[in-house]
């Protein structure tokens, strides 16, 4: 099958797992009343039906595509830059930096900060924390790119930003209260339901503007496949290449998971799902293909997060190694055999 | 029937009536405590000591501690073999072992007290003088506490779950009183130290007054069990009155607890204190059938179907509430028309005060769902969110 009938069969089944997204929650609503509701209507006896759909799923559904996209995306950037097939958006330390803002905020200052007279609290200060958190790193690793010449010491340092963050974290959680500890916790296992309607502009905003980047960088990845010698031939400046890269995938990876919370195995997963499908290394293809993998992995977690029947759910960061594990496990045998 | 025999059954009756709450126990030497609420603690009077078992709460068929109260240090000196299944001292008090007591010389004098809930309590029974080091000192907002480990009077131990073990051994405490978690694995190399570790299971009862009970084994560890026992009778009859009175109540609002947090919303389940103390409290609980003794997670658009009917929401928040930002943070919960009325926990002392002053806070959601029958409290830990914050 041609790529282009690939890619146009992913964006259908992406269509199909975003319908699916709005009508099936953990709140049993019959289709028709979902229907309804989406031109417009009003369901009598049901006064929260009606906001559950429009601000609860359609939000939660667009989050969860271009979380999956975004995150896929950096996986393909890195695999790609780093030559290496188990690079993803956790190796370069930036989710770490915002997990380390949020756990600032939420165990050390117990959820409340004044910034300049201002009081912020709630999911706002978790959003903005994280995105300082992750911004911070992200400002430290393009500085540290333009003094270190080798990717594989930049990939070091960000894999020792990681623990050092991660100690840090440890400390606080250490020396926090109970409360404090289980908001972490339940922040740290991701969740698509966090970007309301009054915030999903922002997130789709930089989102689509990182997403829009990484298009930008199809060319000179196809030619960092070659070497970066012939790259660099080519007329690519490797340097400039490299924090450009570096830009997007924090941008991304600050994005999903400020708003988010740390979502795993999808940057890591995908690329590789991506190549299974389309059996191409090169990225005017395959990013596309990544994004709309990614997207669609993200849509069918959420899905899946909704299954018990009881109205809880299930934490998206349960889901996706579950879904993850065998395709790296797949990659790191064929590897192998290889 | 004979005169005589009448007289003898009246007598016994007044006997029985006048046993104030003791009974025999089987081996007919020591005199039960009747515990009316609290399930998983059991207290025997005997003559010159006190024993007192614990349930597990976590498989009920199990012991989770066993102490001897010794009132006379002097008589246990002289005979511990008065004692009844004390085969040892054992250094492993957090034995499950039935038939291992720990020996605890009362009243305590030095003890190092784990969690903020039992120091407020041992400030109202005045025994924080016995206090000689605590746990989470970061975390306390009790003034007295906070002066005395200033002064260094008491001493910061560090984390309750792992507390320093040099400090233990600096301070000799004559007891540990620690809270017990489940599958927890117990609190390492501080229990072979040898220091008597009296685990402070009483968070697992699942009613208020069941909790509140345990004040009367704290007051006969630190030498104060007329003031414990008085204090509680206090409590309960507080409670028993005001649960009445909101039985008299004609309407019952539907109530809506706590708020989510990264899309998830936890509630209490049916079988917890909470949800018995908003029954008590005259208040139609929303998801009062929910299964479950803890706090279960529903997902925020399960409990929005149901909340949009609820008429009062409390809600228990670290920091200031905005009703703008909670409708930012979660846009469903616009929909919820409710009366809010919060609690700042970095303010007030509910969780210090309230697990052992179940009244009070039955008496504050009264005033708060039942404004009709006039009872004002005098403990306003829920506040109504004002006008500017919605």
């Amino acid at each position: 099958m041609k790529d282009k009938y690939k890619l146009k069969l992913l964006a259908v089944a992406m269509v199909l797992l975003s319908v699916a997204n709005v009508l099936w929650g953990s709140l049993d609503i019959p289709v028709g009343e979902v229907w309804r509701i989406l031109c417009g209507g009003e369901v009598e006896g049901h006064p929260a039906w009606r906001i559950i759909v429009l601000q609860g799923r359609i939000p939660q559904m667009l989050t969860a595509l271009l979380t999956g996209s975004a995150l896929g995306t950096c996986g393909l950037l890195l695999q790609t830059a780093f030559r290496n097939p188990l690079a993803g958006p956790s190796i370069l330390g930036i989710d770490s930096g915002a997990n380390l803002g949020v756990a600032l905020v939420l165990l050390l200052l117990g959820g409340t900060a004044t910034i300049g007279g201002m009081t912020l609290g709630g999911h706002l200060l978790v959003v903005v924390a994280a995105m300082v958190g992750a911004l911070a790193i992200m400002a430290l690793l393009m500085l540290l790119s333009s003094l270190l010449r080798s990717q594989v010491m930049l990939l070091i340092t960000g894999v020792i930003i990681s623990y050092v963050t991660g100690s840090i974290i440890q400390l606080l959680n250490y020396s926090a209260t109970e409360q404090g500890v289980h908001s972490f916790v339940i922040w740290g296992m991701g969740n698509f339901a966090s970007v309301g309607i009054e915030r999903l502009p922002v997130f789709c905003a930089l989102s689509f503007a990182g997403l829009f980047l990484a298009f930008l960088l199809i060319k000179p990845l196809d030619a960092l496949l070659l070497g970066d010698h012939y790259a660099e031939n080519l007329g690519i400046r490797i340097g400039r290449m490299r924090q450009m890269l570096l830009l997007v995938t924090g941008l991304l990876t600050a994005t999903t998971t400020a708003f988010c919370g740390p979502i795993s195995f999808i940057g890591l997963a995908v690329p590789h799902l991506a190549r299974l499908t389309l059996g191409t290394s090169y990225h005017r293809t395959l990013m596309p293909a990544t994004m709309l993998v990614g997207a669609n992995l993200a849509l069918v977690c959420n899905l899946l997060s909704t299954l018990p029947r009881d109205g809880s759910i299930i934490p998206i960061s349960v889901i996706t190694p579950l879904i993850g594990a065998p395709v790296v496990l797949h990659v790191i045998l064929r590897q192998r055999a290889s | 029937m004979k005169p005589y025999i009448i007289i003898y059954i009246l007598l016994s009756l007044l006997l029985l009536a006048c046993g104030g709450g003791r009974t025999a126990n089987a081996d007919g030497q020591g005199d039960t405590l009747m515990l009316q609420y609290a399930r998983n603690l059991t207290i025997v009077d005997f003559p010159d000591y006190t024993e007192v078992t614990m349930r597990n709460p976590w498989d009920t068929t199990k012991v989770l501690g066993k102490y001897c109260l010794i009132k006379n240090e002097e008589l246990r000196d002289k005979n511990s073999s008065l004692i009844p299944h004390t085969s040892s001292i054992s250094p492993h008090t957090s034995s499950i072992s039935p038939h291992t007591s720990s020996l605890i010389p009362i009243p305590l004098h030095n003890a190092a007290v784990f969690s903020s809930v039992h120091c407020a309590l041992l400030h109202e029974l005045a025994a924080d003088e016995a206090v000689g080091g605590i746990c989470d000192f970061e975390f306390f907002n009790l003034p007295y506490y906070k002066q005395a480990v200033n002064t260094g009077r008491i001493v910061n131990l560090g984390n309750s779950m792992q507390p320093s073990l040099e400090k233990i051994i600096d301070l000799n405490p004559d007891a540990l009183l620690p809270s017990p978690f489940e599958n927890s694995g117990g609190l390492g190399r501080v229990e072979r130290l040898g220091i008597p570790i009296i685990w402070c299971a009483d968070y697992m009862e699942n009613t208020p007054l069941g909790r509140a009970e345990w004040i009367r084994f704290y007051g006969r560890l630190f030498g104060r069990a007329e003031q414990a026992d008085s204090i509680f009778r206090c409590v309960e009859s507080r409670y028993q009155e005001l649960r009445s009175a909101a039985l008299q109540a004609k309407t019952k609002p539907k109530l809506l607890p706590e708020m989510p947090w990264s899309g998830q919303w936890t509630l209490p389940g049916s079988g917890s204190s909470s949800t018995l103390l908003y029954k008590d409290a005259g208040a139609d609980y929303l998801f009062a059938d929910l299964e479950g003794a803890g706090g279960i997670p529903l997902s925020t658009e399960k409990v929005v179907d149901k909340a949009v009917e609820a008429d009062v929401w409390i809600i228990k928040h670290h920091g200031p509430l905005n009703r703008a930002q909670m409708n930012a943070d979660t846009p469903l919960l616009s929909n919820i028309k409710a009366r809010i009325w919060w609690c700042d926990t970095s303010k007030t002392l509910i969780y210090e005060e309230t697990p052992f002053h179940p009244e009070r806070l039955l008496e504050n959601l009264i005033g708060i769902l039942h404004p009709e029958l006039g009872i004002s409290s005098k403990y306003e830990y829920f506040m109504p969110l004002k006008t500017d914050e919605r």
